[in-house]
């Protein structure tokens, strides 16, 4: 309490502060860059058209300017549109891992012949873009007669997110103690049963890891949602969403737009909220693996 | 007991060769098939003029990219659109990386939220960005007025550089995240005690990023790197959603243009030689990047 | 019954990784059998082999009269247990013993009886509804043994299975082992780079270096006849000393004292001698052989100290085990043993020296 050390003390406090302070303001910019356009689109699907477009904006609008109209526009068909993209994501991700989970782990452990250049090939495939893809995609989906046809897009979501499920269920199944799989072969279990029984109830939270990205990217899709499907009953969200805006020229329904974002991006805000450790995880296994 | 004919090892690889099947058909028939017949249907003509039927051209097709001013023009877009944004979100993701590397209160909510962008649907999150740049009504123009930056509302998407800027600050935006969870992997496995013995030894915080950071996280910098350019360089729904490639063609993207040669002009054997082109400069950039990355890689070890 | 049988067996990885060179072994019915040698001499490998886990280069593994070498691991009737346990994680510990039954359509009645009389054998009952991750070192140990015995296989395979229990518990274990597996009556095969356990647990032992079986015989003879150099360094604790003598003659030259060659090994030039520490003791007034030395280090073990002793007139080191209440004036004694002790081995080869007057030891060579 003597009066020599008090600026001393402050002196040092303040020094510490100053890191911490530039710390935070680090992450407050950080939060505000990411969560930003997000919410402003959250709060354009509330606000009544004249909010929207009043200049200057509004940013913190009275509740008479709030309404539900924007989401009551949408209709019945944009749980048709979710649900669309619910079966496609739900579907492709389960085909995915059933494809994947076995071939990733014949590549991890029976050291198959052509190992290396498969995985090789895997993960240069990783890095294509879609749109080298939709055009032979789109030859195979007409010989196919697939057009309009969940198929069309289970097929490819499946295909495009194979390479992750592989590299990343593959880096799994190695951190497996080799033991286990030598007990589970002298007790007699089958290289399925073993997959079956042994490897996979021990990898579920891999499965889940892989699940949730597989599911998040299906989700997301465009190019080939945009190619494949055109009847309007079995869009997906990406596209129905944006294909609001096409109805009318002279006025954007910038409402309804903000609306729909929402609603369709709900689950996956909820995937992150919920999973978010697991889909770090992911994205480093599926990349650091490489 | 069965004493089969085959042995152990054998039966193993079948075994194997029977699991990988289906993988393999399904990566055969969505990447190898598509990219195969693009070859193929790139030596045919096959638009409107033959009535879609194919004839075969040779290398007509990639005699007319030659002299193809649009096909250039796009190419340089990607090229601008692509070198911008991932230096871009390398600065910000290694940012995004340092902060998220330390310990503070939140941290996984911080984390959480700095994940979102990621997740959400490019397409979708195209409209958001579009509003946001809109000429009347945009929160841009309204931010930049209040800050006193501008006076008048300024034209961003219908103007040929401000649309470009817009792309790239929204794809900056949606895929910052995704390198910064790969940088943040790779200083979590760089020990403390590196920076303790550098720090003993004299270094400012600044050297011992410059000097034993960065060293640190290459691989990881380089993967990014390698993943981002692949994804930027193939860029279609942000485009498309935002500029559709305007104002006139200012923004228009090498994806953008062949997906308008195959679906609005319905050129097919040229919109082939497209894909084929890119393909063929994209497995150019990726071994020059694997060559890189398998130098960086050795390096690490030899410093270590 | 059943006889294992390991013909000419040989293991190559890569053109100078072999961990397995031409092993010929059998193990009778309850004859147990330990493959001892220090990490990285092949043992492992082997008994991945005899369990169907690697497949041979070369060679055979017999059971009876079949050949094992096509038949999958699953197949052999074999049961293993494992240095880490593996047991299943996510499995209790009772559907951990009875999954090699379930997977062999045993009856369900027949599968509950016989875990359950396996778990009262090794004490586990009350833990049937655990999972591993639940359980104690020496619980898990136990649990992993009854996974093996539960199937009443016709060989067991062991792979250092005490290696991750604490001193004392280990001690306990390997004499429950022990009558565990005598009751058994079948071939056991048990690999540990452990000689205690090698020595206490097994009807013979087969020692392992570079892939290749060193000798093989009764544990009590690895101690008092090593077949060569290496054995007799590996077996045996504080380790045996070797020292490169000079000979003349029909004398090996110790220091200043000339130690009789045994007859039968001709007249080398110069010969490897043997002496286990725990033979030397302090001579006394009696003695004829006197060896003169300088005493630079003393390690007390309580129950016996062992000296470091500089052998007069030399740079040859011996080192005593003695008793901890002799004592010696200043740092210099004098060290004796019966003549019959030692050991001599060839410096080229480094095979054993037979001497005509030592009985001929019963180790079937390679």
């Amino acid at each position: 309490m003597t009066v020599a050390q008090s600026p001393e003390q402050s002196a040092s406090g303040l020094q510490i502060n100053w890191q911490r302070l530039a710390l935070w303001i680090g992450v407050l910019a950080m939060v505000l860059f990411c969560l930003a356009p997000a919410l402003w689109q959250l709060l354009t699907s509330f606000k009544v058209n004249e909010a929207i477009t009043a200049i200057p904006n509004v940013y913190f609008p009275s509740p008479s300017q709030l309404t539900l109209d924007h989401y009551l526009s949408l209709g019945w068909i944009f749980w048709r549109y979710i649900a669309n993209s619910a079966i496609v994501s739900l579907l492709s991700t389960v085909v995915c891992l059933a494809t994947g989970a076995p071939a990733a782990y014949a590549l991890a452990r029976l050291r198959i012949p052509g190992e290396r250049i498969i995985l090789v090939c895997v993960l240069i495939v990783s890095l294509f873009p879609y749109v080298l893809l939709f055009l032979g995609l789109l030859e195979v989906v007409r010989l196919f007669g697939l057009g309009n046809n969940y198929l069309a897009l289970i097929v490819p979501y499946t295909g495009i997110n194979l390479p992750l499920t592989i590299l990343v269920l593959r880096s799994f199944f190695q951190k497996l103690p080799q033991d286990l799989e030598d007990s589970a072969k002298v007790d007699g279990y089958t290289t399925a049963q073993m997959l079956w029984q042994i490897v996979l109830p021990l990898t579920i939270p891999a499965l889940v890891t892989t699940g949730i990205l597989t599911f998040i990217f299906a989700w997301n899709e465009f190019i080939f949602a945009l190619t494949f499907i055109t009847r309007d009953t079995m869009k997906t969200i990406p596209v129905a969403v944006a294909q609001i805006g096409g109805a009318s020229i002279y006025e954007v329904p910038y409402g309804p737009i903000a609306a729909a974002t929402v609603l369709g991006t709900l689950p996956l805000i909820l995937l992150v909220l919920c999973f978010q450790r697991r889909i770090v995880q992911g994205i480093t296994a599926g990349a650091v693996k490489g | 007991m069965t004493q089969a004919s085959d042995t152990i090892r054998q039966r193993q690889i079948r075994q194997g060769l029977i699991m990988v099947a289906p993988a393999i058909a399904i990566l055969l028939l969505v990447f190898a098939y598509p990219i195969g017949r693009a070859f193929w249907l790139s030596l045919f003509t096959q638009n409107l003029g033959t009535q879609l039927e194919a004839t075969f051209s040779g290398l007509s097709n990639y005699q007319r990219i030659v002299g193809d001013g649009r096909f250039w023009l796009t190419l340089w877009n990607t090229t601008v659109f692509t070198s911008l944004s991932i230096v871009t979100e390398l600065i910000i993701g290694m940012s995004f990386a340092l902060i998220l590397d330390q310990a503070f209160r939140g941290r996984g909510l911080v984390r959480t939220a700095a994940l979102l962008p990621w997740a959400l649907p490019t397409a979708v999150m195209g409209l958001a960005w579009a509003w946001i740049f809109n000429d009347q009504f945009g929160i841009a123009n309204d931010l930049l007025t209040r800050l006193g930056l501008i006076s008048t509302n300024i034209t961003w998407l219908g103007d040929p550089t401000r649309a470009m800027l817009a792309l790239i600050f929204a794809d900056v935006w949606k895929t910052t995240p995704f390198i910064a969870i790969l940088l943040l992997a790779g200083l979590q496995s760089i020990s403390g005690d590196l920076y303790e013995a550098h720090a003993i030894d004299g270094a400012s915080p600044w050297q011992s990023f410059w000097q034993i950071t960065l060293p640190l996280v290459a691989p990881q910098m380089v993967i990014a790197l390698l993943f981002r350019f692949a994804q930027a360089f193939g860029i279609f729904d942000l485009v498309q959603v935002m500029t559709g490639g305007g104002p006139a063609g200012a923004t228009e993207t090498v994806s953008i243009y062949i997906y308008a040669t195959v679906r609005r002009y319905l050129d097919f054997g040229y919109g082939a030689a497209l894909v084929v082109v890119t393909f063929l400069l994209l497995i150019l950039a990726v071994a020059i990047a694997a060559y890189f990355l398998s130098r960086t890689r050795l390096n690490v070890t030899g410093e270590r | 019954m059943s006889t294992l049988q390991l013909k000419s067996l040989r293991k190559q990885f890569a053109p100078d990784v072999i961990p397995v060179k031409d092993v010929n072994l059998t193990v009778e019915d309850g004859e147990f059998l330990t493959l001892l040698g220090p990490s990285g001499c092949g043992k492992s490998t082997l008994l991945r082999l005899i369990a169907g886990l690697e497949q041979p280069t070369a060679g055979e593994v017999r059971l009876g009269d079949q050949n094992l070498n096509r038949v999958a691991p699953g197949d052999r009737n074999m049961a293993m247990v494992f240095q880490s346990y593996a047991l299943y994680p996510h499995m209790t510990v009772a559907e951990n013993i009875a999954t090699a039954l379930k997977l062999r359509d045993v009856p369900k009645a027949e599968i509950q009886q016989r875990v359950g009389s396996v778990s009262e054998k090794l004490a586990i009952t009350h833990l049937r509804d655990r999972k591993p991750s639940k359980l104690s070192g020496g619980q898990r140990q136990r649990v992993a043994l009854a996974r093996a015995l539960v199937r009443e296989p016709a060989v067991f395979l062991l792979d250092e299975p005490l290696s991750n229990l604490d001193a004392l518990l280990r001690e306990q274990v390997r004499e429950d082992l022990k009558q565990l597996f005598e009751e058994q009556q079948k071939p056991v095969v048990y690999v540990t780079h452990d000689q205690t356990e090698a020595m206490t647990l097994s009807s013979k032992v087969a020692v392992l270096l570079d892939g290749v079986v060193q000798q093989l015989a009764e544990p009590s003879l690895i101690y008092t006849q090593p077949a060569n150099r290496f054995v007799a360094s590996f077996v045996g604790s504080p380790q045996m000393n070797l020292l490169t003598l000079k000979c003349e003659g029909d004398r090996a030259q110790l220091g200043p004292v000339g130690l009789p060659l045994p007859t039968g090994i001709g007249s080398p030039s110069t010969v490897i001698f043997g002496l286990r520490p725990e033979a030397i003791r302090l001579a006394q007034a009696g003695d004829s052989l006197k060896i003169p030395g300088q005493v630079f280090l003393v390690e007390n073990f309580g129950r016996e100290q062992l000296l470091s002793v500089r052998v007069e007139n030399s740079d040859l080191k011996l080192r005593a085990l003695i008793p901890p209440d002799q004592h010696w004036e200043r740092d210099r004694l004098e060290l004796t043993w019966t003549p019959e002790q030692s050991h001599w081995f060839d410096p080229q080869n480094e095979q054993r020296l037979e001497t005509s007057s030592a009985a001929q030891p019963a180790h079937s060579s390679l």
